[in-house]
C-alpha cells in the first residue's frame, strides 16, 4: 500500500473514522507539499440581512485574531459591488475585495465579487465568473465553505449569518465533518432566519450565539491549539505517530473503553490521529485543555459520550462524489457486471458505511441509468449499511437539501428526486432498491454473493490491523470476478492474490477467480457485559441506569421461582447464563463454539424454540409448549417449554427459557391414543405385519407428532405474518391519512405561493423602482466622484461630529490626509496646512449657518484661503461642513507684486523728487561716462544748459572743463575698484566760477550700468572752516593766559593767606606778649583802671589772632582738595571730647556719643566740622545745671541723617536763615565768645561733601544740628 | 650752665627779645646763641663766615629755627643741617607763628625733631620753652 500524503497547504484529512466511512478524495488533490504555514480561514456566508449582520460582526471583532475572514455574500450580479468598501469602515481590519490567485492573509477581510463563485484552492482563493449554468440555484457559500473544509480541515470555521433559504447548511455540514468548526447567528436575532435555521437543522453547527459572541468565540477559538495547530499529515498506514504521554495513551484506552461499553463499536483499530483530533475538537468546543478533564466529563455526562460517538462517526458524503469514478462505474463496471450475469436473480450490491446513504443512491441511479439506457431487463438490490444508526435514519428517509443541486444535475433531480419544499427527495422506485441496515464492518459477517461492492474512503480510516482483515472479508462476500471499488488513496495492499486490478486511477478490483479463500476469521465478540470495572460496566447510551448485572439478578430469581432448567437469552438468541441441567434439551455444536441457543438446541426443539421466542417477543408475554418432541442421544423425550420474556425498558429483549420434562408415564397425549384407538378398531391382518405395523405406526406417530408441531411453528409464523400484515395495514392507513393532510397541506402552501407571487411582484416593481434609484443615485455618485478627483482644490467634508466623510484626491498630497483617515475626527489629524482655531471656526459654521474664510499660510510658505461652508442636505438641514483650501500664492503673489511696483512707482517718484530738489549737484553717468541726466542744481551751479549736458563726455562738458586730472583718476582708477567713493576732494580752476573746492561723491550701480556723481562745492565751506579755526587758537590762546592769572593771583592768594597767617600773627604776638610782661612787670604798681586798659588790648590781640586763623581755615577748608575716605565719626567724637573736658574740666556735661558711626569722607574737613558742631553744643550748655549733649544718626528721607543735639541755650527759629552766614551771631559776645565762622566753615565742608545742613531749636531747649554727606 | 648752647634762629628782633625773656624767666639752664637768619646760623655751625674759626664739633644742644627769615629761610636751613654727617645728630627745633599743616609736614618731612608755635599768649610760651628745657635736661 503506498503512502499518500495529504498536503499540509490545506488538505486536511480529519480522519475521523468510522465505520461509517465516507469518501474523501482531497487526498489525491493536494500531495504536493507547502511549508507555509496555514491561517484558518473563517468562511462567512450571509444573504438578505446580512450587511447588518457583517458589521455588528466585524465591530465586535477584536482586530488580531490571526484569523483570514471571506465574506460570501449573495450579490447581485449585474452590479458592482460596494460592500468592500462599505466593510471597511467599520474598524481596523483591512477589507478588499477578493481577486483571482489571492492567499489569505491573517487579520484580513475577503469579500466575493459579485456573479462569481469562490473556492479555496491549495490555500489560494480562486475565482470563477459565475455561469448561468446548469445548477437549478446558485449556491455560492456551500460551494465556498465546501472547499474551506476540504482544505483547512479542522482550520476551517463557518459561519451562517442571515439570510433566507438554505444555502450554507451543506457547507457547515462539510466542516463540521471535517474537523472545523460551524457557527449560525441565533435565529431570533437575524433579520431572516432561513439560512441559520437550516444550518442549525444540519445538526452539524456547533455553536449557535448572537453576534457579539460570535465574534467573542471566534477571537478565543482563534488562540486554541486546535485550530492554530496545522493539520497534520494524514497516511493511509503506517502513519508517524507523535509520540503521546503514557498519561494521555491511558486516557485514549479509557475513552475507548468506555465507548465500547456504552455503544459497542471499538474505536481501537481506527487512526489515532483522527480520533485525537476528533477528541481535541470536543474538548475545544467544551473550552478544556487537558485529556484527564475530558474523561471525568465523560464519566459524568453519557451525552457527551454520544456526541463523542457522533464525531467520530465521519459523515463525509455527497451524491457522486468523484463524478469520474460513477462515469467509469457506468462505462466499464456495470456492463461487464451485466455481461457476467445470467440468472434472473437480482444483482446483490453492497455499500459499507452508507452514512446518509447518498452514495448508495448514487450508485442506484447509475445501474438505474445504464439499465434503462441498454433497456435491459435486469433488477438489483444495494444493500447500504452502516453502524450508526442515526445517519442510516436520515438515508432511510430519503430527504435531502436542496444544495444537493451542486452535485447532482438537473435532469437527474428531475428524474430521481421530488422536490418538497426546500428539500429533495429521492423517489420511492429507487428508494425500494435499498435496503438500510446497522451493520459493523469491522465485526459483524458480510452479506455474500455480491456483484460489487463500493467501499470508498473507509479504509482509511482504519489502522492496518483492521484494514488488512477487512480485504478478504470483500474477497469472501463477492462471487467470482465480482467489483470492488476503493476511494482514491486506498488501495487492497498485500492482498494481490486476492483481487486484480481493473482501473488504477478508480480503484476499482475484481475478484481473483479460484483462489482459495483463506478462513474467515470473524472477531469474535468481545464480551462486553462480563467487565468489572466501573468504567465500562455497561452504559447503555439513553439508559444510564440500567445494569445488566442487574438482568441477572433478576433472572436468578425468576430461575429459582421456576426451578427447572433453563437458559437466559438475548434477541440474538445468544445464551447469557445456564440454569440448572440443561443436557437434555442443549448441546454444544460441533464446529465452532456457539452459544446461539438455536445451534444448541437438540433435535425437535429448534422450531419450538424459535417459534416460541417469536411469539414472546411479538406478545411480550409468556409463551407455552407442551409436548414438544426432543432427540436426546437418539432416545425421545417429551417437554414442555415455558418462554419468559424479561420485562426491562432495555433495548435488546432477554428471555429465560425453561425446559420442563414431561414424565413417560400412560398420561400420553389425547391425541395419540385417539389415534391409536383408530387403528385398533381396523381388521387385523397379519401378526407380522401387525408387528411391523406396530413399528412403522409408532414411527408413523412420531413423524405425524413432528409434522403438527411443524404446522403449529408454521401457522404461528403465518399469525406472526398476519400480524405484522395488519400492522402494515394500520401503518399504511395512518400513512394515507396523512397523505391527506399533506395533500390540504399542500393547497395552502398553494395558496401561500400565490400570495408570495404576487407579494413577490409587487417586490419587482419596488425593486425596480429601486433600481433605477439607484442608478440615479449611481450616476450621482459617478459625477461626485468625477467632481472630487478632478478638483484641483483640496476639499474635506466633514460630518456633524466633525469627523472626515470625504475628500479631493488632491487633499491627499496637499494635506497630507489619507484614505484611512476618513471616520477619524478631524482634530486628530496633522494637516499640513494648519489652521488655527479650526474646531470652532467648524462649529459655528455648523451652528450658525455661516461661511467663514480664513488665509493661512502652510508650512512650506504658501498662502491658503481657507473657506468653510456648511454641508446642507436637501432639506436644508446642517449635517457637517465643508472646507476649501484655495492656493492664493498667485494671488497674493499679484498683490506683492503691484504693491512692490507701487512702491517702486514712489519710491522713483521720492527719488526723482530728492535729486530734483537736492541742492548739490548729481550727474548720472553710464559706464562710458556719458552724462544721462544732471539735476537743476548742477546746470544753476556750472552755468550749463540741459541740452549741452546730457549726452555728452563728462570731460567734455563746457568746453572741458571737467577735464581734470584728479576726476580721470577718481572714474577710471579707484571707481573700477570700489563701488562707492567719499569725500573726494578735488581743487580746480573752473573758467567761469574761478578756483573751486570740490568734493566728489561716486556709487557704481553695477545692475544697472550706472554711476551717480554727487558734485559738493566746499570752497565756502572750507573758508569758514579756516576762520573758525583761527577763532578757535585767539580763544585758546586767551584763556590760556587768563589760566596763567588766575593761577598766578590764586598764588599771590596763597601767598598772601601764609603772609597773612605769619606776618600778621608776629606783630600781635609781639603786642599781647608784651603787653603781658608789662602787666607781669607792674605787677600791684598797676592802678585797677590802667590795667583794664591793657586786659583789653591783650583780649583785643588775642581775639584777633583767633580770627585770624578762623579766616585762615575757613580758606583752607574752601580750597582743600577732598579726599574721601572711610572715617569714623563716633571715635573723632570721643577724641574732641577728651580735649573739651580737658579744657574745662570743671564742667559737668553728659556726652551720649552713639557708637559706630562710620561714613565716607575727608577725614580732616569732617573733623573740622564736628569740632565746631560740638563746641557749640558745648560752649551753649555752659549755662545749663545739667547739660547734655548728643550725637547719633537717624534716617532721614533715604539718606543717613548726624545729629548733634545739646539741652543749652537754643535760639528763636526766625533766625535760623541767617545762622550760617559769615559773622553772624546770634548771642552777644559777652555771653558766649565766638568768631561767627564757626557754622559757616561746617556748611562749607558739608557742601563740598555734597551733603546738607540744617537746626531744630527753641529758645531755652537746645538745638539739634542735622547734617548728611553724600555718599562716593 | 649747661655747657652745650642752644642756636636760636630768629630774624625778628621783638621775637628774640620775647624769647630771650622767657628763657631767662624758665630759668634756661644753656646759653642761648642768636643768629639773625639761616646763613649766619650755617656760619655758625659749620665756623663758617663771621664764627670762621668755631669748632664745627662743638655742637649746639638745640637749634630753635624760625622759618620765615630773610636771606635763607629755615627749611634749607634745616635741609643742610640734616644733610651735614657732622651736624644731623643736632636737635632741631621748628619755632615759627605759621599753623599751617603743610609747613608742619614739610618740616617734618625734612627731619625737624619738634615743630613748636608760638603761641600768641606769653604764659602759653613759657610753658613750650619749660617743655623744651625738660627735653633737653637728662634725668
Amino acid at each position: 500500500m503506498s503512502t499518500k500524503i495529504l498536503g499540509a497547504d490545506g488538505a486536511k484529512e480529519t480522519a475521523d473514522a468510522s465505520a461509517v466511512g465516507k469518501r474523501d478524495d482531497s487526498a489525491s488533490e493536494s500531495s504536493h507539499l507547502t511549508c507555509k504555514t496555514i491561517v484558518p480561514v473563517v468562511g462567512i456566508g450571509s444573504s438578505a440581512g446580512g450587511l447588518e449582520a457583517l458589521t455588528k460582526l466585524l465591530q465586535n471583532l477584536a482586530p488580531d485574531t490571526g484569523l483570514a475572514f471571506v465574506i460570501i455574500q449573495h450579490l447581485d450580479p449585474t452590479h458592482e459591488s460596494l460592500l468592500a468598501d462599505l466593510l471597511a469602515r467599520i474598524n481596523k481590519l483591512p477589507v478588499q475585495q477578493a481577486t483571482d490567485g489571492v492567499r489569505p492573509e491573517p487579520n484580513h477581510v475577503y469579500v466575493v465579487p459579485p456573479n462569481s463563485c469562490m473556492t479555496l484552492e491549495g490555500g489560494l482563493l480562486r475565482i470563477e465568473t459565475r455561469q448561468e449554468n446548469s445548477r437549478i440555484s446558485h449556491m455560492p457559500i456551500d460551494h465556498f465553505l465546501r472547499s474551506l473544509a476540504h482544505h483547512h480541515g479542522n482550520q476551517a470555521v463557518g459561519i451562517i449569518l442571515s439570510g433566507t433559504g438554505t444555502d450554507g447548511s451543506l457547507g457547515i455540514k462539510e466542516i463540521k465533518e471535517k474537523g472545523g468548526i460551524a457557527f449560525a447567528q441565533e435565529p431570533t436575532t437575524a433579520k431572516f432566519s432561513g439560512m441559520p435555521q437550516s444550518a442549525i437543522s444540519t445538526g452539524s453547527v456547533d455553536f449557535v450565539l448572537t453576534l457579539p459572541a460570535i465574534a467573542q468565540e471566534l477571537t478565543r477559538i482563534a488562540r486554541h491549539p486546535y485550530v492554530v495547530s496545522p493539520p497534520s499529515i494524514v497516511s493511509m498506514e503506517d502513519e508517524p505517530q507523535p509520540p503521546h504521554p503514557q498519561t494521555d495513551e491511558t486516557y485514549y484506552t479509557q475513552i475507548f473503553k468506555m465507548l465500547r461499553a456504552a455503544v459497542d463499536t471499538d474505536f481501537t483499530h481506527y487512526k489515532h490521529s483522527t480520533i485525537r483530533r476528533r477528541i481535541t475538537r470536543r474538548m475545544t468546543l467544551l473550552k478544556m485543555d487537558h485529556l484527564g478533564e475530558y474523561v471525568s466529563y465523560l464519566k459524568e455526562n453519557p451525552n457527551e459520550l454520544k456526541a463523542l460517538y457522533h464525531d467520530l462517526l465521519i459523515k463525509v458524503t455527497s451524491f457522486f462524489r468523484d463524478p469520474e469514478t460513477f462515469e467509469e462505474l457506468k462505462s466499464t463496471v456495470i456492463p461487464r457486471i451485466l455481461e457476467n450475469h445470467t440468472s434472473e436473480k437480482p444483482l446483490r450490491i453492497w455499500v459499507p458505511a452508507c452514512a446518509t446513504g447518498e452514495e448508495s443512491y448514487s450508485v442506484a441511479i447509475c445501474f438505474l441509468e445504464y439499465l434503462k439506457e441498454t433497456k435491459s431487463a435486469a433488477t438489483f438490490h444495494i444493500f447500504a449499511t452502516d453502524v450508526d444508526e442515526v445517519t442510516l435514519q436520515q438515508a432511510r428517509t430519503g430527504h435531502y437539501l436542496e444544495n444537493i443541486a451542486l452535485d447532482v444535475s438537473p435532469e437527474r433531480l428531475a428524474r430521481f428526486f421530488t422536490r418538497v419544499d426546500h428539500q429533495y427527495r429521492i423517489n420511492k422506485s429507487i428508494r425500494g432498491m435499498c435496503t438500510f441496515a446497522k451493520h459493523n464492518l469491522a465485526k459483524d459477517p458480510p452479506f455474500s454473493n455480491l456483484d460489487l461492492i463500493s467501499c470508498r474512503n473507509v479504509l482509511i480510516y482504519f489502522d492496518p490491523v483492521l484494514q488488512k482483515r477487512i480485504i478478504p472479508i470483500f474477497h469472501y462476500a463477492l462471487k467470482p470476478s465480482a467489483f470492488l471499488t476503493l476511494g482514491p488513496s486506498e488501495t487492497i495492499g498485500s492482498f494481490s492474490n486476492l483481487f486484480a486490478l481493473v482501473d488504477k486511477k478508480h480503484k476499482i478490483y475484481s475478484k481473483k477467480p479460484g483462489v482459495a479463500q483463506p478462513p474467515v476469521d470473524f472477531i469474535p465478540r468481545e464480551p462486553k457485559t462480563i467487565e468489572t470495572n466501573g468504567l465500562s460496566s455497561g452504559i447503555l447510551l439513553g439508559q444510564p441506569d440500567w445494569k445488566e448485572a442487574d438482568v441477572h439478578k433478576k433472572a436468578a430469581s425468576v430461575l429459582l421461582k421456576f426451578a427447572p432448567a433453563g437458559v437466559l437469552i438475548n434477541e440474538q438468541m445468544e445464551i447469557l447464563q445456564f440454569h440448572g441441567d440443561t443436557s437434555h434439551y442443549l448441546i454444544p455444536a460441533p464446529g465452532k463454539a456457539s452459544h446461539n441457543v438455536l445451534k444448541m438446541a437438540r433435535p425437535g426443539l429448534l422450531g419450538e424454540i424459535k417459534a416460541a421466542v417469536a411469539q414472546a417477543t411479538l406478545l411480550k408475554a409468556q409463551v407455552h409448549r407442551e409436548n414438544v418432541h426432543v432427540r436426546c442421544d437418539g432416545k425421545p423425550l417429551r417437554v414442555n417449554l415455558k418462554v419468559v420474556p424479561i420485562e426491562y425498558s432495555c433495548p435488546n429483549h432477554h428471555f429465560i427459557i425453561l425446559f420442563e420434562e414431561v414424565p413417560t408415564a400412560p398420561s400420553s397425549p389425547f391425541r395419540l391414543f385417539s389415534f391409536l384407538g383408530k387403528l385398533a378398531g381396523l381388521p387385523r391382518l397379519k401378526s407380522q405385519m401387525a408387528t411391523e405395523n406396530e413399528k412403522l405406526k409408532a414411527e408413523i406417530k412420531e413423524l405425524r407428532q413432528e409434522l403438527d408441531a411443524t404446522k403449529e411453528y408454521l401457522q404461528s409464523i403465518i399469525e406472526n405474518q398476519d400480524a405484522t400484515n395488519e400492522e402494515l395495514k394500520s401503518v399504511n392507513e395512518e400513512i394515507l391519512s396523512s397523505n391527506e393532510e399533506l395533500q390540504s397541506t399542500n393547497e395552502e402552501l398553494e395558496t401561500a405561493k400565490e400570495e408570495l407571487q404576487s407579494t413577490n411582484e409587487e417586490l419587482s416593481t419596488v425593486n425596480e423602482e429601486v433600481q433605477n434609484r439607484n442608478l440615479e443615485l449611481s450616476q450621482l455618485n459617478n459625477d461626485l466622484n468625477n467632481l472630487f478627483r478632478s478638483a484641483t482644490i483640496p476639499i474635506i467634508m466633514l460630518g456633524s461630529d466633525l469627523r472626515v466623510r470625504r475628500f479631493t484626491p488632491i487633499a491627499q498630497q496637499v494635506l497630507n490626509i489619507l484614505p484611512t483617515d476618513i471616520g477619524l475626527p478631524l482634530e486628530h489629524l496633522r494637516l499640513h496646512i494648519p489652521v488655527p482655531d479650526l474646531q470652532p471656526l467648524l462649529l459655528s459654521c455648523i451652528e450658525n449657518d455661516s461661511f467663514e474664510e480664513r488665509e493661512v499660510q502652510d508650512l512650506k510658505g504658501h498662502w491658503y484661503s481657507i473657506h468653510i461652508r456648511p454641508y446642507k442636505t436637501d432639506e436644508h438641514k446642517i449635517e457637517g461642513a465643508l472646507i476649501f483650501f484655495i492656493n492664493i500664492d498667485s494671488i497674493k503673489g499679484v498683490e506683492k507684486l503691484t504693491r512692490t511696483l507701487e512702491e517702486l512707482k514712489q519710491a522713483r517718484t521720492y527719488n526723482e523728487w530728492v535729486v530734483e530738489t537736492l541742492r548739490e549737484p548729481l550727474l548720472i553717468l553710464d559706464t562710458k561716462l556719458h552724462v544721462i541726466s544732471a539735476n537743476p542744481a548742477f546746470y544753476e551751479k556750472f552755468h550749463v544748459s540741459r541740452d549741452a549736458t546730457e549726452h555728452q563726455a563728462v570731460y567734455n562738458l563746457g568746453n572741458g572743463q571737467w577735464n581734470i586730472p584728479e576726476l580721470h583718476r577718481l572714474l577710471e582708477e579707484l571707481l573700477p575698484k570700489n563701488k562707492e567713493i567719499h569725500n573726494f576732494e578735488v581743487d580746480h580752476h573752473f573758467p567761469v566760477l574761478g578756483r573751486r573746492s570740490m568734493l566728489l561723491n561716486a556709487r557704481r550701480l553695477d545692475h544697472q550700468n550706472l554711476i551717480f556723481l554727487a558734485i559738493e562745492d566746499i570752497t565756502e565751506r572750507k573758508a569758514a572752516e579756516q576762520q573758525i579755526l583761527h577763532f578757535n587758537s585767539e580763544l585758546e590762546e586767551k584763556v590760556a593766559r587768563r589760566t596763567q592769572e588766575l593761577t598766578v593771583s590764586n598764588q599771590e592768594l596763597e601767598t598772601f593767606c601764609y603772609s597773612v597767617a605769619h606776618d600778621l600773627r608776629t606783630p600781635l604776638r609781639s603786642i599781647v606778649s608784651f603787653s603781658q610782661l608789662l602787666e607781669m612787670s607792674l605787677n600791684d604798681g598797676l592802678a585797677p583802671e590802667p590795667r583794664s586798659y591793657l586786659q583789653h588790648s591783650i583780649t583785643s590781640a588775642k581775639q584777633m589772632t583767633k580770627l585770624i586763623d578762623h579766616l585762615l581755615e575757613l580758606s583752607r577748608v574752601t580750597r582743600k582738595e577732598i579726599r574721601r575716605e572711610k572715617v569714623d565719626l563716633s571715635s573723632t567724637a570721643e577724641s574732641l571730647v577728651t580735649v573739651f573736658r580737658h579744657s574745662q574740666p570743671d564742667r559737668q556735661v553728659d556726652f551720649r556719643i552713639a557708637p559706630g558711626l562710620t561714613t565716607e569722607g575727608d577725614g580732616e574737613l569732617l573733623r573740622i566740622a564736628l569740632h565746631n558742631l560740638l563746641e557749640n553744643a558745648w560752649k551753649f550748655t555752659s549755662k545749663v545745671s545739667k547739660a547734655t549733649i548728643d550725637f547719633g544718626r537717624v534716617r532721614r528721607e533715604g539718606n543717613d541723617a548726624f545729629f548733634v543735639r545739646d539741652n543749652g541755650v537754643g535760639f528763636n527759629m526766625a533766625h535760623a536763615g541767617k545762622l550760617f552766614g559769615l559773622f553772624q551771631r546770634l548771642h552777644e559776645e559777652k555771653e558766649f565768645a565766638g568768631s561767627g565762622m564757626g557754622l559757616a566753615t561746617v556748611q562749607r565742608i558739608i557742601q563740598r561733601h555734597g551733603g546738607q545742613i540744617w537746626v531744630d531749636a527753641e529758645v531755652g531747649h537746645g538745638a539739634t544740628f542735622y547734617f548728611t554727606l553724600k555718599k562716593d | 650752665m649747661n655747657e652745650k648752647s642752644v642756636l636760636l634762629v630768629e630774624d625778628n628782633e621783638a621775637d628774640v627779645n620775647l624769647t630771650l625773656i622767657a628763657f631767662e624767666q624758665v630759668n634756661f639752664s644753656h646759653e642761648v646763641v642768636v643768629a639773625r637768619d639761616g646763613l649766619e646760623a650755617l656760619d655758625y655751625l659749620m665756623g663758617t663766615g663771621k664764627y670762621l674759626g668755631r669748632d664745627k664739633n662743638d655742637t649746639p644742644a638745640l637749634v630753635l629755627l624760625d622759618l620765615k627769615m630773610p636771606r635763607m629761610d629755615g627749611f634749607e636751613v634745616l635741609k643742610r643741617i640734616k644733610e651735614d654727617p657732622v651736624l644731623a645728630n643736632i636737635l632741631v627745633a621748628v619755632l615759627t607763628s605759621s599753623s599751617e599743616a603743610k609747613d608742619r609736614t614739610n618740616a617734618m618731612k625734612l627731619g625737624a625733631d619738634l615743630y613748636l608755635q608760638k603761641a600768641v599768649d606769653f604764659h602759653e610760651f613759657l610753658n613750650t620753652l619749660r617743655y623744651v628745657e625738660t627735653l633737653l635736661c637728662p634725668v
